[in-house]
């Protein structure tokens, strides 16, 4: 890893040589002391209204190839039925769902994850679920989320490349999951039949 | 029957060639369409689907493009089949890039933005415009079959808004030098444009750079704007918006004749400041210049014209220029003469319109599917009669296919069938250049050439005018060293490709 | 006309709806733009109006 760019959810980019690794090593390292330059957890605050056409946009994402039944599933069965739902090394179930939980957190909400039955999918993607729910997420989208609550539109064009570009799908899908809980969606079923 | 293309040494992912077959396979006349890497399982696939391909020596790194269908498409589809191969549907998704999905969404993204350039189907374009003014933005309107009604109202509010609407069925508009739509690489320059009519535009930006003129802005208005129903909403607001400019030095007007009313009320407006205004209403009647006007009959004496005006030099003087060049055309045609009939094949509108203006001078009444005179339109045009202009972008031409200037093998088949008809002697045909337009209209043309040739030999003379400049993307002097090489024979603008080309058939 | 005045001003600063080569036209001329995948509002599917109603349901 080069940059801070590259990096997924349960990483800290530390400023430091070989003398880091070494006190890590030994159990010697003192967080405190240390000037973290990238710290993964997104940032809570308002989304703009004045930017509610952006994420809107991205609950389009349902009509595109490989989307519908995942997207059909969230609207006829609920929350629960998108664990393990698709193929891919993440099922763009999980990456829906993750995107969803991620923008609740966003929004300052907590969601209870003992209604997810998450058994039913294999534990990296379990893991990712699990992550967004705590607010980690890769670099790109906690980029996205900076842009969109401080309204740095250039920005957020950049990173909404990146986001979207993640995968073949599964960033399109976290992205379809963001735009549900922005858009006030925080009221989905998760749980329904 | 069949058609089969190879492209070598090449990969594709399957993703990829099936979104571009699935493409080909929608095209008229087109009942089944393969596009495989010649893997040997591939080839067995493709063979058992009905195609032949003995004869052929393939590799496991070479492309077959296979297509059966009507005679008369096969060749498009192949053309088509590279096209996309070459810039394929399916490539946004993997070249991770976001589009926004809404002209709400754009706009959030990009709050600067000014103009909305819509070319959807013709039943979307209208709200779409609409919405966009509704936000504050610019429109230029490509789509065409917008209805009048909805024409009319859009300028209407646009006029409010005090926003421009080019179009419906503006190809071509140039605004601080950078081209929307189809348009040539103008340089920079005091000039200023307004045009009812995108290849006049065209043929004007060309012949001034020609001339070492450049222009600033070219505001295309849509060829329904300058009728009566529509008044010349947005031409009039060019008009204004060119005269206060002060970067704009000289104004040119561009188009065919408009309604007689907005005609006049055009030129009030042009003679209401001391800017010169150089009026180039082609087809309409010959009139005295009157300060600041000057009146022209063709696209290239606009041209000439504006750029005199431009250079601080005697306009009049450009004019005796123009004539004593023609006169030299008029005299190497008497070289080349060959009675018979001229047969036209254009992809640009207002340059058919134009050629079939100065041939009728020569050769008397031209008939055509776009005639200047309705009694002398083609009854069928895909049925050549006489004297003919054909304009390929009329709809007959272009329903479920391709702009001419997109792709020019519809016209290219009919070359080949004119140079056939025995009492044909010279085929004249347009080569535009330009963003937007093909890559290479000069191959397509020439290929077409030297299979007529094969068949008519030197029977049939073939002249042709490349409108477009070095800074195109096809390069200008490359696109013309191919149409030279296959015996075509070149002349410097439109009208004198006309004048050549109906002078030679005269006799 | 001030609207119209910004744009010659300016210099375009295009969102380009429909054909995407027109916008790859624009680029390659280092035009600020962003194309809009246009589809027609006929053809948006149930499942987008679905999705859409989600809101507010509990």
């Amino acid at each position: 890893m080069d940059s801070a760019e590259a990096m997924g959810p349960r990483c800290l980019w530390v400023e430091g040589g070989v003398e880091v690794l070494e006190e890590l090593n030994r159990g010697d390292f003192d967080l405190s002391e240390v000037e973290v330059v990238y710290e993964p957890a997104v940032p809570v605050g308002e989304v703009p209204e004045g930017l509610s056409s952006v994420w809107r946009d991205w609950l389009r994402f349902c009509e595109e190839e490989g989307f519908s039944s995942v997207a059909e599933a969230l609207v006829e069965s609920g929350l629960n039925s998108l664990v393990g739902l698709g193929p891919g090394l993440t099922p763009l179930g999980d990456d829906v769902l993750s995107g969803y939980l991620l923008g609740l957190r966003v929004l300052g909400r907590v969601f209870d994850l003992g209604s997810l039955d998450l058994s039913r999918t294999h534990w990296l993607s379990r893991q990712m679920v699990l992550d967004a729910a705590e607010g980690l997420c890769w670099s790109p989208f906690r980029g996205l989320i900076s842009a969109l609550l401080s309204e740095d539109r250039a920005s957020l064009a950049r990173w909404l490349e990146r986001c979207a570009g993640f995968g073949s799908t599964s960033g399109k899908g976290y992205l379809l999951g963001m735009a549900v809980a922005f858009e006030g969606m925080g009221g989905v079923s998760f749980c329904r039949g | 029957m069949q058609r089969i293309a190879v492209e070598r040494g090449t990969y594709f992912d399957s993703v990829t060639l099936m979104l571009i077959s699935r493409e080909i396979g929608a095209m008229e006349g087109v009942e089944q369409v393969a596009l495989n890497m010649a893997t040997e399982a591939n080839l067995r696939i493709m063979a058992s689907a009905g195609f032949d391909l003995s004869g052929l020596e393939l590799g496991e790194s070479d492309l077959v493009i296979a297509v059966k269908g009507k005679e008369e498409v096969l060749d498009r589809a192949i053309s088509r089949a590279k096209e996309l191969l070459k810039s394929p549907p399916g490539r946004r998704s993997d070249s991770a890039s976001y589009f926004p999905k809404s002209v709400d969404g754009a706009l959030a993204l990009l709050p600067g933005a000014n103009l909305a350039l819509i070319s959807v189907a013709g039943q979307y374009a209208a709200d779409v415009a609409r919405a966009c003014l509704d936000l504050g933005l610019n429109v230029m309107l490509y789509s065409d079959n917008v209805p009048l009604s909805a024409e009319v109202e859009l300028k209407r509010i646009a006029g409010e808004k005090g926003l421009l609407v080019m179009g419906p069925d503006c190809g071509t508009a140039v605004i601080r030098g950078k081209g929307l739509g189809f348009a040539n690489a103008y340089p920079l320059g005091p000039v200023g444009l307004v045009a009812a009519a995108g290849t006049g535009l065209q043929e004007v930006g060309v012949q001034m750079a020609r001339r070492g003129v450049g222009l600033i802005h070219a505001i295309g208005t849509g060829g329904r704007d300058v009728k009566e129903e529509v008044g010349g909403s947005t031409f009039s607001m060019g008009v204004k918006l060119l005269l206060e400019d002060p970067e704009v030095e000289v104004l040119a007007l561009v188009g065919k004749p408009p309604s007689p009313s907005v005609e006049g009320s055009i030129l009030d407006l042009a003679s209401s400041s001391g800017k010169p205004v150089v009026v180039g209403f082609v087809g309409g009647r010959r009139r005295e210049d009157a300060f600041p006007l000057y009146f022209c009959s063709d696209l290239e004496e606009v041209a000439a014209v504006s750029s005199a005006l431009a250079k601080g030099l005697d306009p009049n003087e450009a004019r005796e220029e123009l004539r004593s060049r023609r006169e030299e055309v008029l005299r190497m045609a008497q070289a080349r003469s060959r009675r018979g009939y001229l047969r036209g094949l254009f992809s640009g509108g207002t340059l058919c319109y134009e050629a079939q203006l100065l041939a009728s001078s020569i050769l008397g009444p031209i008939r055509s599917n776009a005639p200047l005179d309705k009694a002398y339109k083609l009854a069928d045009s895909l049925r050549s009669e006489g004297h003919c202009m054909v304009d390929y972008g009329e709809d007959e031409f272009t329903q479920g296919r391709l702009h001419p200037m997109m792709d020019s093998s519809y016209r290219a088949q009919r070359l080949v069938v004119e140079a056939q008809d025995p009492e044909v002697s010279v085929i004249l045909f347009d080569c535009v250049l330009g963003y937007g337009a093909h890559e290479n209209p000069a191959s397509q043309m020439a290929e077409a050439v030297q299979r007529a040739r094969g068949i008519c030999g030197d029977r049939v003379l073939f002249v042709s005018y490349v409108c477009g400049l070095e800074g195109d993307p096809q390069v200008a002097s490359r696109q013309r060293r191919i149409l030279e090489e296959a015996g075509v024979v070149l002349l410097e603008s439109n009208a004198e490709a006309a004048i050549f080309a109906a002078a030679c058939a005269r006799g | 006309m001030e609207g119209a005045r910004r744009l010659l001003r300016e210099g375009p600063k295009v969102i380009n709806v429909g054909v995407f080569e027109f916008f790859e036209e624009l680029r390659a001329q280092g035009v600020e733009a962003t194309h809009v995948d246009f589809k027609p509002p006929s053809a948006s599917s149930d499942l987008l109006a679905k999705i859409r109603k989600l809101k507010g349901k509990v």
